[in-house]
């Protein structure tokens, strides 16, 4: 049994997508991939306001794996959406572009997707909830599956294009799965990095400034396919894996798994050309 | 443009503590400009995981030279390599160093002499000062094709050339007019910049090392912070700064 390919009403050329914050804004890697050989391209998550991001070192290699700490760097709603108004550079790319955005408040995310639904170059958006909410002191919009609620409902009240939303791998992703399928939302993406820390034995002091970074990669493969094989179950709407995807092996694994899409997101570091390798293979 | 190729690599010497590969390129050398680096994957499955950046050493017709020091796992694989391996390397990446009208004196700290030879193709008649810890760690100037007007050499143990650091070296110049390019560990770095605060009219350009992801501006991972506590990417902002753009 095959899912569809189909978000909402959007239709989609394969099942290989590019992840949010390893894709940039979407013009880095046209040098090194032909983006109509892909699904769609996830775009790097935009703020509300905008974020110059956490000192240096904000990256560290790990066996298989990757910690990041990049702290959302970008360069705020306002910016991004009058330069879209603009100039829709998106609209040139020949694929489903997927616009990825987090708010400070419910109401942020509710004000962003209904601006950035305008643009006429962006298909489908993306509710990145698994980054820190300022004002329940730093914890993830999706630790509280209220938030969840509010946020899916009021969104898909007000925007008229599809849109996923993203969890954390360290919240009740499967409770909010199903928070966010009754609630209004068309897919949802499992998930984002996995808590991390590094530290430096020798000297007693932590690598990064916030002590715990994102970790992806390769590494975290298994855990991926095992919560996205738990939230498939849960849902009916399409679930987007991310998570140490590096082959059409692995792609295939998250689809047996219950995935309806496979995004890559390190692995677009390692190897640009890579998305468009997996999805020739998949085919 | 950037492009992403497999290259056969065509020479390998190994050469003191340092590594130098010549690679066949399709577009990669003919587009390079002197500053820039590529990024190489140096091992086809996930150890190491991330790429590796080295400053393209020189460049002629299609061949792209680099000059690598062994430090850990990664360069260790490329130590490793044979001639006739192919290697999975993305680039010309970055930016490239000005070329400005005044004399040049070339600040190089080590494996900080890569950049040089390339760049001395450009800038002919510059004046080399190059800093080593000990002669095991001074490469065979003479393999390398370049054109500085004249090589100072300094070493900490006074085994080849001047006994001292190549601040040393540096600071027997008046700096005013002429235009300095240094490459070498940050305290070298901040040790130059020590000497340029001092001097009137002084134009300089560090090319810096930082961890780096992706190489080409998109995992932000390669902050570097400004005086004004902003941040930019070594990547695509530099590698090649102002002395005084970055906080080193
Ligand atoms: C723009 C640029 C140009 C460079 N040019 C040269 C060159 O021409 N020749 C040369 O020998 N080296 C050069 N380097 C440094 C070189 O990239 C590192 O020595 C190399 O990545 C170390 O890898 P490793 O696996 O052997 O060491 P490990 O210590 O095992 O590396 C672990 C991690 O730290 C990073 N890392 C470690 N040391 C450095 C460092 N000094 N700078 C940057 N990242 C580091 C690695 O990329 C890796 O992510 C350059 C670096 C940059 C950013
Ligand atoms: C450097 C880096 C930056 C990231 N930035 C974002 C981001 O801005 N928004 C987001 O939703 N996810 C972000 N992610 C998470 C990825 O989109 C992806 O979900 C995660 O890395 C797991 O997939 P992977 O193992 O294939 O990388 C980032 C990941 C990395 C490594």
């Amino acid at each position: 049994m095959k899912a569809p390919l189909k978000i909402g009403s959007l239709s989609f050329r394969n099942r290989v997508l590019t992840a949010s914050g390893t894709f940039g804004m979407g013009k880095e890697f046209s040098d090194f991939l032909d983006y109509s050989q892909l699904g769609g391209i996830t775009l790097k998550t935009i703020t509300k306001n905008p974020r110059q991001g956490n000192p240096p070192p904000r990256i560290l290699e790990t066996p298989y794996g990757l910690l990041n700490s990049i702290g959302l760097e970008n360069e705020g709603f306002q910016k991004v959406y009058q330069d879209l108004k603009k100039n829709d550079y998106l609209r040139q790319y020949d694929t489903n572009v997927i616009f990825s955005l987090a708010g400070d408040s419910v109401e942020d995310y509710v004000e962003m997707a209904r601006f950035f639904c305008e643009i006429e170059g962006i298909a489908m958006l993306e509710l990145n909830l698994s980054c820190p909410n300022v004002h329940e002191g730093g914890a993830t919009f999706d630790s509280n599956p209220e938030n969840v609620k509010r946020i899916v409902e009021e969104t898909a009240k007000t925007v008229s294009k599809p849109f996923t939303v993203k969890f954390s791998p360290s919240q009740d992703f499967v409770k909010n799965s199903r928070i966010a399928e009754y609630s209004g939302a068309h897919a949802i993406t499992i998930s984002n990095t996995f808590l991390g820390m590094a530290i430096h034995a020798k000297t007693k002091t932590f690598v990064f400034k916030n002590k715990t970074a994102g970790y992806s990669g390769p590494a975290v493969k298994p855990m991926a396919l095992a919560n996205v094989y738990r939230a498939a179950q849960a849902v009916k709407i399409p679930v987007i894996a991310s998570g140490g995807i590096s082959s059409a092996e692995d792609a295939s694994e998250f689809l047996i798994a219950g995935a309806s899409f496979i995004s890559i997101g390190t692995l677009n570091f390692v190897d640009p050309g890579l998305a468009g390798k997996i999805a020739k293979e998949i085919e | 443009m950037k492009y992403q190729e497999q290259c056969e690599i065509v020479e390998k010497i190994i050469d003191h503590s340092y590594l130098f590969l010549k690679f066949r390129t399709k577009n990669i050398a003919k587009n390079a400009l002197a500053g820039q680096f590529v990024n190489i994957r140096v091992n086809n499955s996930f150890t190491p995981l991330l790429r590796r950046p080295f400053s393209i050493t020189d460049t002629e017709g299609d061949t792209l030279s680099l000059l690598i020091l062994l430090k850990g796992k990664g360069t260790e694989a490329l130590f490793g390599k044979k001639i006739g391996d192919f290697l999975d390397i993305i680039g010309p990446l970055g930016n490239s160093f000005p070329l400005i009208n005044r004399r040049a004196i070339f600040v190089a700290g080590g494996v900080g002499i890569a950049p040089f030879f390339f760049l001395s193709k450009t800038i002919s008649s510059g004046l080399l000062l190059f800093g080593v810890k000990s002669k095991e760690y001074l490469p065979e100037l003479s393999a390398y094709s370049s054109s500085f007007s004249e090589v100072k050499i300094a070493s900490e143990d006074g085994s080849s050339g001047k006994k001292g650091t190549v601040i040393d070296l540096l600071s027997e110049y008046d700096l005013s007019d002429k235009v300095v390019y240094a490459c070498g560990p940050n305290p070298m770095l901040r040790a130059v910049s020590k000497i340029l605060r001092d001097c009137a009219q002084v134009e300089a350009y560090y090319s810096i090392e930082t961890i780096m992801g992706c190489g080409f501006g998109v995992c932000k991972g390669c902050a570097v912070e400004t005086p004004s506590g902003q941040y930019k990417l070594a990547c695509t902002d530099g590698p090649i700064f102002s002395w005084n753009e970055v906080k080193l």
